[in-house]
């Protein structure tokens, strides 16, 4: 029911350089953000980036699973966000990564319980019919 | 428009939504429903009116009573929101093949 970002890339890479670059600190720091990331469990971190209205720039992050060449997640807290989840999967494909990329824990199974309650009491609006199945849509 | 993760996330705000979604009531009777004082409810109800989930209005046969709408619109905030969050991840996850490929050839 959660509503997730979900992405899927493949790298021509093999999973060991994909996952230096999701581990090492200065990689990390280069591709994503500056951070201050460790390889273990429980470390909290922080990316700092480029703040505008509404976001100080800063995503507190703690790892939360780790395990090598495998999986990489950890808790992204930011701007209006708290508590989302980051999660990093490798898969070796012969020379060649496949990354299963995924951001998850924002609340859209509330706005799916709210908007399916409204849904069902026939409430008429345009941009009603028009938004909230979209969001059906992306359970 | 802020902060409408926030304003959802609590139960009291997200029933109040509910109350709503079926027709607009009066701060009271929203009040009534809930176990809990008037000007906790109120607060509630302003948490929503700031992140324009909720509007209210001055009740024209009553000046001293005010009406609760839900303005549902602004869940669009939250859908734009993750597409522009979205677009930030597909992004850095295209920077790190060019990461890979510097890295290789370096």
């Amino acid at each position: 029911m959660n509503k997730s970002i979900k992405l899927t890339k493949i790298y021509d890479y093999p999973v060991e350089d994909v996952w230096r670059a999701l581990t090492d600190r200065k990689a990390l720091s280069e591709w994503l953000m500056p951070c201050d990331f460790e390889p273990t469990v429980g470390h909290k971190f922080r990316f700092r980036t480029k703040p505008y209205p509404g976001f100080d720039g800063v995503v507190n992050c703690e790892v939360l699973k780790i395990s090598e060449n495998e999986l990489l997640s950890f808790s992204w807290s930011g701007g209006s966000l708290s508590n989302t989840v980051v999660t990093f999967k490798l898969t070796r494909l012969n020379d060649q990564t496949r990354l299963d990329f995924e951001h998850s824990g924002f609340e859209g199974w509330i706005n799916s319980i709210i908007v399916r309650k409204i849904l069902s009491n026939g409430w008429k609006n345009k941009i009603l019919s028009i938004y909230l199945p979209k969001y059906l849509s992306n359970e | 428009m802020n902060d409408v993760f926030k304003a959802i996330a609590d139960p009291t705000r997200r029933e109040i939504l509910l109350i709503l979604a079926k027709g607009s009531e009066n701060v009271n009777t929203i009040a009534e429903k809930f176990n809990m004082s008037r000007p906790a409810v109120s607060k509630h109800i302003k948490i929503l009116a700031e992140s324009n989930l909720v509007r209210l209005e001055q009740d024209i046969t009553d000046s001293r009573q005010r009406n609760c709408f839900a303005q549902l619109e602004a869940l669009h905030e939250v859908s734009a929101y993750l597409s522009k969050l979205e677009a930030f991840w597909d992004g850095k996850l295209g920077g790190l093949e060019n990461f890979l490929k510097k890295e290789r050839n370096s």
